[in-house]
């Protein structure tokens, strides 16, 4: 009997902390759905409202048509497809060059991999500008795609997943003609396809996101991705458009999170893989 | 599905896709060699917009009204990078006169947020390529871009306009003698204030008295006492954590002086910049400012609040330049049409120089420009061109940095927004005071951020006047290398 | 011929230097497979990291030739005060919101993971959720509800009858403000780690424990948290690297801060390079930036693996 009348208080207490983040992380989220209906003088009107009084559309029919969203998704969507594919090829096959063969110097060159891994991307920040000038890649989308396409934790993450699979499928389709380009992608990729998905989420997400990259790099606003088009938005001397901004907010955020609500558990591993020792 | 059909889809999606993006560059690529600008009334050309002069032939000088008849006009792609505000005032006014005129000149439009037109370009010009053909940004900005080089020079196309442009403001688009740029439109500085409450405060309400009452900063610091005593209300916005450190600005352009000298030191530790700040604490110290931070909501409220209004009290006024007239009734502070007058801002010293400069703006081609004949057109045509600039002026208030308008009739026109004073009259005399203030240039940008910080430190107490500035100049040395 | 001149070679190094080299052409597709990362690291990080080191050793501004003037740069880095106080915002950041965080993500991981609430995949979702926000959008919906005058959280403060807080305009509660914004952003990425971590732990530990008398807390401090030391150095290492390189939640929810309190290192950087063209600087504060974060991350292996 004690322990159930300790339980009940022990347990509020632990639903109201629960609820109580929860409401905090959601709290952004709601807040920017609903500036994105008001009217100028509503967003910062007193007093607060969740629903506002005069909703709108106009902030949304404003970013489609006066900021051209179609043709910024459109860039975003083929910035994030492409450096996710390439990515995803070198490092599949990079991890599995690791995890399934023996060869001269491995040692001293997947030292010389995780080494890369500490290297900040501040050090490399200003001469990449400068090379990308020489190749006059500046306002393209390729130094977004091409320099991450190799990502020394990708191909940690392949290394260790596909150490597990088992050598004699291999051994076998080799005693049966296979070249070895044919092996990695007719049995290695169908059986890693999981890990595939999972890291190939967590690309896909973080090059839709980036910001920094497309702000040295894309210059032209027809060239833009949506997080420098939401920076945009942002202009000084009080032409702040709050409303348009957090619509184009709303909107950059429903393609992810239609991702990860489906993809949810891949996305969990994506995260955790390699790192934890399981 | 065969994996096979997989494998082949996903290698034709990744060629498809990089091929894509490596074609993403719709804006001009800039050849590397500068092309010459060549002016219309030149003796007959050949069908290329940009060719090299012929030797025989005399620099052009005319002026386009009566010029030999143009043979070739512009035309082709004409590439403008501006900011919003701007672009709409020439839709409204001139751009129609202009498209008319030369209807062959294609013109695409590329809006960037207003700091964000000369970082671009400077990038741009760095990063070797996607300049646009054309393009106007603030006077703030422009020293940088014309030290960067990769400014086309106007020196000689610009030279028959010369004498009717402000030379305080032409200053910083000249270097070596060479003009860079060609201004659009300065900022007089003045004083914006509120007639009901000077009146609420027991004071006179009429121009001329209202700039006696300022004529110094402690006469100001004295009437802004009067007008709190009196109405309790603040007499301007002066914030101090995010300060922008404008109001230093002002006192150090209208005496002549600046963050930096002609020898090219840097003086914003200098013993006047020093006093200037501690000048500004007086007004903290008095109690007689509110906290907003210009260019935020609480800030517009203040300026459109009436004078019983308790949730957001109105301030008395608001030193700044002239293009605010325009913000003031057209978004800011509708509801307040005919309770703002515009008077002299205050003089450093008694005597002394009532007028600055704030803001402005300036037209300039880049070298690696692809349509620089179409380019000039505009500018002639927009800009130099008498009658449009003050097509613009009524439209904007963006006032023009050609004396040559202000001969014109709408100068003396009452503005019933400020209570029917004749505000444009006022500004043109404003601006003829205008001193060369050491603020704008090569490096203002570190230069007034620094400054900026420097007013926070005091301002918050963290550091003393002599202590902030010293850092800030410090920093600024570190960067720019001067002494 | 050949075999006179086989007989100049003794025979052992020779037989090694071919078998070496049959191994190595055996292996000729898994340098294949592995090759495309060198390459790209050769191309887009080792050249730039050179080039970088080069022009730290120039003033140069972007146009015109790069002068070499030695280790000038370098001189004037100690007197660089913005950059130490980007340092020193680093360091600060990290203690505001590190502990918070992985306190916090610990403590709802084992909530979670305690079997003793419902709805575990609901809660879990809507704790991740900020994770996939860009920090873009993030930054912006937190100024408006940070706006001192009319922004969400003051108007609550309010209702409650507390002073509203000058979020963004205060030197200590700008650094809150973006500390709050980072442990939003990151408490359920950081949560979904202590989870995973959790899960090798054996559950009965900790309840044998409680039949000892011990209570939840006790538990949790003594038996729970020392085994999840490996989980949370990783997350810790991760953070504060993180917090020296913070970016776009600083440019657009403060900005720099008041009084450059919320600048940090890469920012510092950044506005070097693009904002002033002191391409040569910036690539001298870099590269110390890069040493000073090289120095702290061994320093925390060290003290770590002393401990142990």
């Amino acid at each position: 009997m004690s322990s159930l009348s300790r339980k009940i208080p022990a347990d509020i207490t632990l639903y109201s902390v629960l609820i109580l983040i929860s409401i905090f992380m959601i709290l952004p989220f709601v807040w920017m759905l609903s500036t994105s209906f008001k009217l100028p003088q509503d967003i910062f009107g007193y007093p607060p409202r969740l629903i506002p009084e005069n909703p709108i559309l106009s902030n949304y029919t404003y970013i489609f048509q006066e900021k051209s969203l179609l043709r910024i998704l459109f860039n975003t969507i083929i910035i994030a497809l492409s450096s996710t594919l390439l990515s995803l090829f070198f490092t599949t096959l990079g991890g599995y060059g690791f995890a399934k063969f023996e060869f001269p110097g491995k040692k001293t060159l997947f030292a010389i991999l995780l080494a890369t891994m500490i290297i900040p991307g501040a050090v490399m920040m200003v001469p990449s500008f400068i090379i990308m000038r020489e190749f006059g890649w500046v306002n393209t989308f390729l130094p977004l795609i091409i320099p991450g396409a190799a990502s020394a934790f990708g191909i940690f993450f392949f290394r260790q997943y596909i150490s597990t699979i088992n050598d004699e499928l291999m051994d076998a389709a080799r005693i049966d003609g296979a070249s070895e380009f044919g092996i990695f992608s007719r049995i290695i990729l169908p059986i890693i396809s999981p890990g595939i998905v999972s890291l190939g989420l967590i690309f896909f997400m973080r090059s839709w996101n980036d910001y920094m990259g497309p702000l040295i790099y894309l210059k032209s606003p027809e060239n833009w991705t949506i997080t420098v088009s939401i920076n945009a938005l942002n202009g000084g001397a009080g032409l702040t458009y709050w409303g348009p901004q957090m619509a184009m907010s709303v909107i950059s955020l429903i393609p992810l999170l239609i991702i990860f609500l489906i993809f949810q558990r891949r996305f969990a591993e994506g995260i955790t893989a390699g790192a934890i020792k399981g | 599905m065969s994996t096979k059909l997989i494998h082949k889809l996903l290698a034709v999606l990744i060629l498809v896709s990089i091929v894509l993006s490596a074609c993403s560059t719709a804006t001009t690529q800039a050849p590397a060699q500068p092309t010459e600008v060549v002016a219309p009334t030149k003796a007959p050309v050949t069908a290329a917009p940009a060719t090299k002069a012929p030797a025989t032939a005399a620099p052009a000088t005319a002026a386009p009204a009566t010029a030999v008849p143009v043979v070739e006009k512009p035309s082709g792609k004409l590439v403008i990078w501006v900011q919003q505000a701007n672009q709409d005032v020439w839709t409204q006014t001139v751009l129609p006169g202009f498209q008319a005129e030369y209807p062959d000149i294609e013109i695409e439009f590329i809006n960037y947020p207003p700091a964000d037109v000369a970082t671009q370009v400077g990038l741009a010009i760095q990063g070797g390529s996607g300049v646009p053909d054309l393009a106007v940004t603030e006077t703030r900005s422009i020293g940088a871009l014309v030290a960067l080089g990769g400014l086309k020079d106007l020196t000689s196309l610009i030279e028959p306009y010369k004498a009717d442009l402000n030379a305080t403001v032409l200053d910083y688009c000249t270097q070596d003698g060479k003009i860079y740029c060609a201004p659009w439109d300065i900022g007089p500085v003045v004083t914006f204030y509120r007639r009901d409450i000077f009146e609420a405060a027991g004071l006179a309400s009429d121009p001329d008295s209202v700039s006696a009452m300022v004529a110094t900063y402690d006469d100001f610091l004295a009437t802004c006492k009067t007008i709190k005593e009196k109405t309790g209300l603040n007499c301007f916005a002066l914030n101090k954590a995010n300060n922008l450190g404008t109001m230093l600005e002002n006192m150090l352009w209208q005496q002549g002086l600046g963050y930096y000298d002609a020898s090219g030191k840097v003086t914003i530790d200098a013993p006047y910049v020093v006093e200037a700040v501690k000048k500004i604490g007086t007004f903290w110290d008095a109690n007689v400012v509110s906290d907003a931070l210009e260019w935020t909501d609480p800030w517009y409220a203040e300026l459109n609040a009436a004078m019983d209004n308790t949730d957001t009290p109105p301030i008395a006024t608001i030193v700044i330049a002239a293009w605010m007239g325009n913000f003031l009734r057209t978004w800011i502070a509708a509801d307040q049409a005919g309770n703002w007058g515009v008077a002299l801002m205050p003089a450093y010293t008694a005597g002394g120089v009532q007028a600055s400069n704030q803001g402005g703006s300036d037209y300039f081609i880049p070298e690696g420009s692809q349509n620089p004949d179409a380019a000039w057109a505009f500018i002639e045509y927009v800009n130099l061109n008498t009658a449009n600039q003050v097509a613009q002026f009524v439209y904007s208030d963006y006032f023009p940095a050609n004396k040559a308008t202000y001969a014109d009739p709408v100068f003396q026109e009452p503005d019933p927004y400020f209570g029917d004073q004749v505000t444009r009259a006022f500004f043109a005399e404003v601006a003829q005071n205008i001193p060369f203030g050491y603020i704008y240039g090569e490096y203002s940008v570190t230069m007034s951020n620094n400054a900026a910080v420097a007013l926070q430190n005091y301002a918050l107490g963290t550091m003393s006047a002599e202590d902030a500035l010293k850092e800030a100049a410090d920093a600024v040395r570190l960067e720019t290398g001067m002494p | 011929m050949a075999r006179a001149q086989k007989r100049m070679i003794p025979d052992s190094i020779k037989s090694t230097l071919v078998s070496w080299w049959q191994r190595v052409k055996k292996a000729r597709w898994a340098y294949t497979f592995i090759a495309p990362f060198y390459i790209f690291f050769a191309i887009f990080s080792l050249y730039p990291m050179v080039l970088s080191l080069y022009l730290s050793l120039t003033r140069w501004k972007g146009v015109g030739p790069m002068k070499f003037s030695g280790l000038v740069n370098f001189g004037l880095i100690p007197q660089d005060k913005i950059f130490w106080q980007s340092m020193t915002n680093g360091v600060i950041l990290f203690f505001l919101y590190v502990p918070v965080m992985l306190f916090l993500a610990l403590a709802l991981a084992v909530i979670l993971n305690s079997g003793r609430v419902k709805g575990f995949r609901f809660f879990r979702t809507l704790i991740f959720l900020p994770f996939i926000t860009n920090m873009v959008a993030a930054g912006y919906a937190f100024r408006i509800l940070l706006e001192k005058q009319n922004g969400l959280f003051n108007m609550v403060l309010g209702y409650l009858g507390l002073p509203g807080i000058p979020w963004l305009e205060s030197v200590w509660w700008a650094r809150i403000s973006l500390s709050l914004l980072i442990i939003w952003a990151w408490l359920g990425y950081n949560m979904v780690f202590m989870l995973a971590g959790l899960q090798t732990i054996p559950g009965d530990l900790t309840e044998a424990a409680q039949v000892d008398g011990a209570s939840p807390v006790q538990a949790f401090f003594h038996i729970t948290v020392p085994l999840m030391r490996p989980v949370i150095l990783f997350c810790t290492i991760t953070s504060m690297i993180g917090s020296f390189g913070l970016f776009t939640e600083v440019s657009t929810l403060t900005g720099g801060g008041p009084i450059n309190a919320t600048i940090t290192p890469l920012i510092r950087i950044y506005n070097l390079a693009f904002r002033t063209y002191q391409f040569g600087y910036a690539s001298a504060v870099a590269y110390t930036f890069f040493a000073l974060i090289f120095i702290l991350t061994i320093t925390q292996f060290r003290l770590n693996r002393e401990r142990e």
